[in-house]
Order: structure tokens, then C-alpha cells, then sequence
């Protein structure tokens, strides 16, 4: 009885129908996702539609997302391989283009679980070495006046009061006390007035705000204190807006605190050399934009032309042309996005495998049409 | 059967997979370029890419710290006269507290301590716009304080999308009455920059 209720379920699920109502679902996914991205933007429609099990339509309809739809698909697939297509060469073409269908969703899963997407801003001159997410937050903590900067950091996305979070190499015990995913700084405490509370900007107080539809218009706020052998009694204040880090001296060596963007380290530094902005004759109209970036990796380095459409490829990382932004004084500033992919191959193998499996499941096709015809 | 269990298996292992938590440890390379300290290059460490504004003649613009866009030094290098551009996230604490801590740092804080007398004295101030399309309200002080010698304040507060601006002047009443028409000119130049993030296609 249950052996029966296995193969059922196996065979549901090897299904060419199944295969056929999801692609559907899918289009329909689709074309609704990129309606609702022209009202509600694209972070918006990414996250109900495309980044979903679930997508709730008109408030109270739940229509699969496509998280759910490529799983199911990626079943399907994975159970037609193994339970309805026989193990025979005849058969060399379908194996094969099954194969390259499910690489493609082995690579879409990684890139989905995997990528990340994050932004460098260079002014023309200066160098980095690293790239900020516009919607995750860091607390980093380095030590003040050394040459070279190790920053200590730790995501703030999981925070929770009475935290407390470990720096070893500093000998830093940090205990949370209040975290905001979005806050509003006050200038004036609104809590005991001898509380004494450190903050680079003067800010004494947060108040805490509803998250913004879109996440990087959110500005965390984070209230701590340090534990050490001497405890510092003072409340340490960051703000997502913070211009500069807040200096605390403990122990008589200081350090610098600051609650900003999450970095993520490249492997290569960029220096942004010159900005170029083309505009349509006559108007004020942006034709093109273009970067002229040195790339150091180690200690070779080279010159490369980043523009719209032209990405910088290097491993997993891909550099986009994003935006720009020229200052009063004509200063220049170049956006770029950052996409490291660790799917980034599988496409193109999937692409090769699925082309060489049509090829032969054609060529044997038409190998037995023409033994037919003879017959 | 043993097939269901290499689906099964492969599938948790997608699964299986998570981002590491902790402490990230990393060494970081931001090398800025130089920046000489003449007045006209210091534009250039404005910090917030997203304002403009244009200079009094006269007046030298100091690079901001904090919360602090920027600090405009009126008269010369050595003039402790000042005017500062702030900026904070949502609705910087209300106007209404932000006119009670102002009306404080004057020692005029039984002023308007009534809610009404509050009201009608904001409802009084000048509502002004941009020459780029910015409504804010200036916020005159200086017929309150009675005496030239006595401190007083102009500040101007802008309600943007997301932030607040703050252009704020806290000097001797003499000294404001007289700086109020180049202050003026400053806040009505004050819009977005035109250069703000163009998004590619």
C-alpha cells in the first residue's frame, strides 16, 4: 500500500502535465511581477513575487511564488531523469537535455542563496578595496591610529537586546541594548538625564520607526555598552547616519565604532581615474557614462573602461555601470554594482549540455524516421 | 526506492546550505585623495551628494562632520561667525521640540510654553520655497531676543521625502540682523542636486 502511494506521488510528480501548469503559472508569475515593479519598484516586486514561496494577490488570494514553482519544476525534472526516462542510448538526447535543464536550476539556486549584490561609490582618485550592501548594516569596530585599518564587524541583521558579541583579537565584549532596524536620531534624551551617551553626531536618544517599503531607505540605530575587566559605564550611540565613527577610549587605547552599511571584501582594490558623461548635442540628456577604473589585483595592475552595457568580469564578480553623480563643485563620483554570482557558470554549461542533447535527440530522430520510412 | 533517497539527499543538501555568522574580520583600503584646505576645494568633501546649494559672496564653506552637511564661516578665515547645514533622517524630532530646545538654548524657554502661544508662533513664521522648488519654514528669533547683544537664532527647517534639513545661524541679534539677507540667499539656493542618482536602464 505505501510502495503504491510512493510511485503515485512519484509519478505526479514526473508528470509532463505538472511540467506544463507550472510553466504557465510561471508566465503568469512573470508578467504580473514586472507589472507591479512599474507601481511598487523592482525591491518590491523582487520580494512578492520573485523572491517568494507565496505571492498574496489583492490581499487575501495566494498564488504560488516562483521560489515554489521552481522547486516544483526542479522535482519534475529531477523525477522524469530518474523515473520515466529509461536508461537506453536511445534515449542520449532527453538524458542529456534533462541534465543541462536541471544544472540550470543548480545554478539558480546558488545564484538566488548565494549572490550578492552591493555598490561601490569612488570619487575620482580614490581607491577601495571593498563594497557596501545599500540594505544590511554592519557594526565595525578597528582600533584608532594604526597605519593599517583591520576592522572587526559584525552583521546587525539578527540583533536582539542583551546580546552580547565577542571581539577577541580586541578583547572587546559588546552588550546590546537597544537595536532599531529603522530609527529616527534625537538630539534630546527622553530617558533618565544621567544617562551619558557617546555619539560622534551629539545624538542622545533613537526613536524607533516602522521599516520603509524600501530597505535601503531604512537607518538602523543601535544602543550599547562595553564590558570589560574595567567596564566603561557609558552607552554607546550609532546611528546609521553617522557621518564619521564614534572614538571610545577603553582601557586607555581607543577605538572607533561604527554602525554603517555592510562591507564585503574584494578581491581586487579599484581606483576610479577619470568619469566621462556623454550627452545627446543640444540637450541635457545623459547619451552614455563611462569609468576609467585602475584594477590591482596583488601586484599587477591594469586600466579598464567600465561603461553601460561594458561590465568588468572578473571570477565570480561582475561591475556594472550604475549611476553617477557630479557635485557642486564638479567634483565626479561613479557608481558601481557589484554582482558576485557563484552560479555564474552554470548557464553556460547548462546552455552547451542541453544544446548537444537536442542535437542528438534530433539527429536519432531523424535516424529513426528514415529506418521507418525503409521499412 | 534508492532513487527517491538520492533526490531526497540532494535536495536537503541545497537545503543544508547556510551563510556563516560571527565576526568578519577584514583589512580595509579607502585611500581619498588629497584634499587641499583652500575654500573652494573643501566643496569638494561635501558630504551629502544629494544637496546643492550656492555660496554668499563672502562667505567660506567648511567641510561638515556628524550630522553636519557643512559649516559656512561668514566674513574671513578667522570669523567665529557661523552657519551650519544639518541633516537628520525622518522628521529630526518634530518641529515643535525642536522650537522648544531652540527657545532653551536662548534662555527663553518660558516663551511660548503654552501650547497655543507655540502654534501661533509657528503658524507666524515665514513659509518659504527654493529657487529649485523646496518648501521650508524660516524660523525668525530675532524679535524675541529684545537686545542686539543678546544671542538669538534664524534657522530654517526643509521637510524632505526622508530627511530634514536644518539651516541654522545661532549669533548675537546684531550680527544676525545683519547677515539675515546673505543667510536668505543661501537657504533659497538650497535644492537637489541635479546630478543625483541616475539610474541606468
Amino acid at each position: 500500500m505505501k510502495k503504491i502511494k510512493v510511485r503515485q506521488v512519484i509519478n505526479s510528480l514526473a508528470s509532463p502535465k505538472l511540467t506544463v501548469v507550472c510553466l504557465f503559472l510561471l508566465l503568469v508569475v512573470v508578467i504580473w511581477g514586472t507589472v507591479y515593479q512599474v507601481d511598487y519598484g523592482l525591491y518590491a516586486s523582487q520580494q512578492k513575487f520573485f523572491n517568494s514561496w507565496v505571492a498574496i494577490l489583492f490581499g487575501f488570494l495566494p498564488f504560488p511564488g516562483t521560489v515554489l514553482l521552481f522547486w516544483i519544476l526542479f522535482l519534475n525534472v529531477l523525477s522524469s531523469l530518474f523515473f520515466r526516462i529509461s536508461l537506453k542510448w536511445t534515449n542520449t538526447g532527453n538524458i542529456l537535455t534533462h541534465t543541462g535543464v536541471l544544472i540550470f536550476f543548480i545554478g539558480s539556486f546558488f545564484t538566488t542563496y548565494f549572490s550578492q549584490e552591493s555598490m561601490i561609490r569612488l570619487r575620482e582618485g580614490e581607491e577601495k578595496n571593498y563594497s557596501v550592501s545599500s540594505r544590511n548594516w554592519e557594526l565595525a569596530v578597528w582600533a584608532a591610529g594604526n597605519r593599517k585599518k583591520v576592522v572587526y564587524a559584525v552583521d546587525t541583521d539578527r540583533l536582539d537586546p542583551e546580546d552580547r558579541i565577542r571581539i577577541e583579537p580586541l578583547g572587546l565584549v559588546i552588550r546590546v541594548l537597544e537595536y532599531h532596524k529603522n530609527s529616527v536620531p534625537r538630539l534630546m534624551n527622553s530617558g533618565n538625564i544621567g544617562d551619558r551617551i557617546l555619539n560622534a553626531s551629539g545624538i542622545q536618544d533613537l526613536k524607533p520607526e516602522p521599516q520603509q517599503k524600501e530597505p535601503s531607505n531604512n537607518r538602523a540605530g543601535l544602543i550599547f555598552s562595553i564590558e570589560t575587566p574595567e567596564t566603561v559605564p557609558s552607552k554607546i550611540l550609532l546611528y546609521a547616519g553617522d557621518r564619521s565613527p564614534t572614538r571610545v577610549v577603553i582601557n586607555e587605547s581607543p577605538f572607533h565604532f561604527s554602525l554603517r552599511n555592510k562591507r564585503f571584501l574584494l578581491p581586487f582594490s579599484l581606483g576610479l581615474i577619470d568619469f566621462k558623461k556623454t550627452e545627446y548635442p543640444g540637450s541635457s540628456m545623459v547619451k552614455s557614462y563611462e569609468s576609467r577604473v585602475e584594477m590591482k589585483v596583488g601586484e599587477l595592475s591594469r586600466e579598464v573602461i567600465i561603461s553601460m552595457n561594458n561590465p568588468l568580469r572578473y571570477k565570480n564578480f561582475t561591475l556594472y555601470q550604475s549611476s553617477y553623480f557630479i557635485a557642486n563643485d564638479g567634483t565626479e563620483f561613479s557608481f558601481l554594482a557589484v554582482v558576485e554570482n557563484f552560479g555564474k557558470i552554470f548557464p553556460y554549461i547548462a546552455s552547451t549540455i542541453i544544446f548537444l542533447g537536442l542535437c542528438i535527440h534530433f539527429i536519432l530522430m531523424l535516424v529513426r524516421r528514415k529506418r521507418k520510412a525503409k521499412g | 526506492m534508492s532513487k527517491f533517497i538520492i533526490i531526497l539527499f540532494m535536495v536537503s543538501l541545497v537545503f543544508s546550505c547556510n551563510q556563516e555568522d560571527g565576526v568578519r574580520q577584514y583589512v580595509e583600503t579607502d585611500n581619498e585623495p588629497a584634499v587641499s584646505d583652500s575654500g573652494t576645494e573643501k566643496k569638494a568633501e561635501q558630504t551629502d551628494p544629494y544637496l546643492s546649494w550656492i555660496l554668499p559672496e563672502g562667505w567660506i564653506e567648511r567641510k561638515g562632520g556628524g550630522l553636519r552637511l557643512a559649516t559656512f564661516i561668514i566674513g574671513n578665515e578667522k570669523s567665529r561667525t557661523s552657519c551650519t547645514l544639518v541633516s537628520l533622517k525622518g522628521d529630526g524630532g518634530g518641529i515643535r521640540a525642536n522650537i522648544r530646545r531652540w527657545l532653551g538654548q536662548l534662555n527663553l524657554s518660558s516663551e511660548l510654553a503654552e501650547e497655543t502661544a507655540l502654534t501661533r508662533f509657528i503658524s507666524a513664521q515665514t513659509k518659504i520655497e527654493t529657487s529649485s522648488g523646496l518648501t521650508g519654514l524660516f524660523i525668525d528669533f530675532t524679535s524675541m531676543t529684545g537686545s542686539p547683544e543678546r544671542e538669538s537664532m534664524l534657522v530654517t527647517v526643509f521637510q524632505l521625502s526622508d530627511q530634514t534639513v536644518f539651516v541654522k545661524m545661532l549669533e548675537k541679534e546684531s550680527i544676525l540682523i545683519r547677515s539675515r539677507e546673505d543667510y536668505l540667499k543661501l537657504v533659497l539656493s538650497l535644492g537637489i542636486s541635479k546630478g543625483k542618482a541616475i539610474e541606468k536602464n
